[in-house]
């Protein structure tokens, strides 16, 4: 993937883009606003992470620009501690995800990757598959070798969102946020015991397990192979 | 003190102004008492000269107006005071008796003065005046005038009482002035210098209450609170500092441990990997801490207000009960969910923030209460508001720690030994208040209840 670091601070953009280069990511690296928006626009990117504090121009009018220039590149941008406002504005101007600093790597490497559009879909998928097991987001029912399976409405969100990153790790907090909307971390093991029941309904009869736990990371849906 | 000092006081200002304007009404009366005076003096003497002139022309007619003409040269010559003028002339105006000659004729009232007179009379000052009036007779014509020295007297008394009066009214309340602007101005200045050295930084200065009971007290009164108040505030700060401080010493000083102690003990890259790792945990759980402490200020300084919208409490509630129902379960704990209310109970609020507020009590039960526990949510309807209970069956909270526990950083003693930042209450307390809410901890006998009480929206 091509992605556009905007980042004053040096050291957190060397060690972004040291990760996101041995992902196997090509990164391009500015410090300044002014050139920002010109680059996002002159060049084609996969994904641009942007600091919403940036020297020479504001982040939510970098995000402006480039959406006002009618690029649909996903932005990602990264907000000071405990900026409350700061995500809601974000997302207001036109970012697509947030991350608040300080973060850890693999945190950034999950929203990016689950940003980056898959190329070869097109429109808005109905049906999700993995292995043998089947979703499908309009009639919300769920397959798995055939037989249909019973969930919870909050059940079928959790696995929608790990089927619609399929193969790609979804990490705790982007479930916490996209499945409950929870934008603060609870102190009770809410993720895994509800990733413990979805298994049990999904995985433990089928002697095959499709979600996976990344230790440190998050939750993947694959069918191992 | 200049002058320019002097006015810009505001009692010497009150009292100048009050001075003016009562030398300013004293000076109105006098002036309408010295008018009105001088004008009855006058017409006294018109009238005494019009009785005089009147009974003399008794005298007028064919066959007496001889003796008139005698009557009025003995007059002439037995007044003695040169306070009475007369004059007979004839229809030509030639002089037939009277102690004037030639003076003009007129039909109005004359003030001669002395000097413009042909006098027969030696005595009297040049400058006395008389008042003085022609009545014309069948034969002739008849003037009598009257000195007017009385007016000119009782005008010079009445100007002396004028400038007594005024002078020793202005005295009168020039004192009077100045003791009350004194009076005052040590009230203010009682007022002005403990606030001075308020703002030296000396917090713990007070206004003091004279004890009179009146307006100034009052506003003295409220002064010190205010003052107690901000010194309350003050130590808050001082005291969530320091607590800050100390809450963050502890997880560093035992991360500088870990990584002394793998500098030293480790041998392998494992040893290594997993001292990072410990070491990353404790750093995101300072970073927690700040990140509730800043999130706190934030809700505290109430931006967040304008994105409310309507929330129904009891979809809230069960949202809650879904994501824990579970959660409680593996704990082995039960959560329950009621409502007593059978309608959608609307409120104004942040739905994030509110459910933050109702997971954050619902964790603290799970985590702080032994397995087997009940923990309950119910929804109320009060007059004009809804009540959310959430209760648990565990140990509770003494009473004399109820208020303590939602201090920022304040921990029960039984709590020390779990993770957790102290800040979870406070966190709540903050978001209730925000939405106009009130939180009250209670005994459920056995166990805590927690009671928030939202203002319902009108409509």
């Amino acid at each position: 993937m091509r992605i556009l670091l905007l980042e004053d601070d040096a050291n957190t953009a060397a060690y972004v883009s040291k990760g996101l280069e041995e992902e196997g990511h090509t990164v391009d690296h500015l410090a300044d606003g002014r050139d920002a928006v010109a680059q996002a626009v002159g060049e084609t990117y996969d994904v641009v992470i942007l600091d919403r504090m940036l020297p020479g121009l504001d982040g939510l009018a970098i995000i402006k620009d480039i959406r006002s220039a009618g690029r649909r590149v996903p932005v990602l941008f990264l907000t000071a501690l405990g900026g409350v406002d700061d995500r809601v504005e974000g997302l207001d101007a036109g970012g697509d995800d947030y991350l608040v600093k300080p973060f850890a790597f693999s945190e950034l490497l999950a929203r990016v990757n689950a940003l980056a559009r898959r190329p070869h879909t097109k429109g808005e998928e109905t049906r999700l598959k993995v292995g043998d097991l089947e979703i499908d987001l309009v009639s919300r029912k769920v397959t798995r070798g055939g037989d249909t399976i019973d969930l919870q409405p909050r059940e079928f969100r959790l696995l929608e969102v790990l089927m619609r990153n399929r193969g790609r790790i979804v990490t705790r907090t982007m479930l916490l946020e996209r499945v409950w909307s929870f934008h603060f971390d609870p102190k009770t093991s809410v993720v895994e015991t509800h990733i413990s029941r979805l298994r049990a309904k999904i995985d433990k009869p089928y002697g095959k397990e499709l979600i996976h736990t990344i230790r440190g990371s998050g939750y993947t849906v694959n069918d191992g192979a | 003190m200049t002058l320019q000092d002097l006015l810009r006081r505001t009692p010497f200002r009150l009292a100048a102004a009050f001075s003016l304007f009562f030398i300013t009404t004293v000076l109105a009366l006098f002036t309408v008492i010295y008018l009105v005076s001088s004008a009855r003096l006058v017409s006294d003497i018109r009238d005494r000269v019009r009785t005089n002139i009147e009974s003399l022309a008794v005298l007028d007619g064919e066959r007496t107006f001889d003796d008139l003409v005698t009557v009025v040269a003995e007059e002439s010559e037995s007044v003695r005071d040169p306070d009475f003028i007369i004059e007979l002339v004839d229809k030509d105006g030639k002089f037939l008796a009277g102690n004037v000659r030639g003076v003009p004729q007129s039909t109005q009232w004359m003030t001669l003065k002395r000097s413009s007179l042909n006098f027969s009379m030696d005595r009297g000052e040049p400058t006395d005046e008389f008042l003085a009036i022609w009545k014309p007779l069948a034969k002739g014509s008849l003037l009598v005038g009257s000195d007017n020295s009385e007016v000119k007297q009782m005008k010079l008394f009445l100007l002396k009482l004028l400038a007594y009066g005024l002078l020793a009214t202005t005295i009168a309340i020039t004192l009077c002035a100045i003791y009350f602007a004194r009076q005052t101005q040590h009230r203010i200045d009682a007022f002005a210098n403990p606030l001075a050295r308020v703002s030296r930084g000396q917090i713990s200065a007070r206004v003091p209450i004279s004890g009179l009971r009146d307006d100034v007290d009052q506003i003295a009164g409220q002064v010190n609170g205010m003052l107690g108040n901000l010194q309350k505030l003050i130590e808050n700060v001082n005291q969530s500092s320091s607590d800050i401080a100390h809450d963050l010493k502890k997880p560093l000083g035992r991360l500088r441990q870990r990584l002394d102690d793998a500098r030293r003990e480790a041998k392998s890259p494992a040893d290594f990997q997993s001292a990072v790792d410990a070491a990353l945990l404790e750093i995101d759980s300072i970073t927690e801490t700040f990140d509730a402490l800043l999130r706190i200020t934030q809700i505290e300084a109430g931006a967040r207000k304008d994105k409310f919208v309507a929330i129904d409490l009891r979809m809230l509630l069960a949202d809650v009960h879904d994501v824990y129902d579970i959660v409680a379960e593996d704990a082995g704990d039960k959560l329950t969910m009621a409502s007593d209310v059978a309608h959608p109970a609307v409120v104004q609020g942040d739905p994030e923030l509110l459910m933050q507020v109702f997971a954050n009590l619902v964790e603290n039960a799970i985590r702080y209460c032994p397995p087997g526990t009940e923990i309950g949510l119910r929804l109320c309807a009060a007059p004009g508001s809804y009540r959310v209970d959430v209760t648990d069956s565990g140990p509770g909270i003494p009473e004399s720690e109820r208020e303590n526990v939602f201090r920022r950083l304040y921990r029960l003693e039984r709590a020390r030994s779990t993770d957790g930042s102290g800040l979870g209450l406070s966190l709540v307390a903050a978001i209730v208040d925000l939405h106009g809410a009130k939180i009250a901890l209670a005994d459920n006998a056995p166990g805590l209840r927690v009671e928030v009480s939202f203002p319902a929206k009108s409509a």
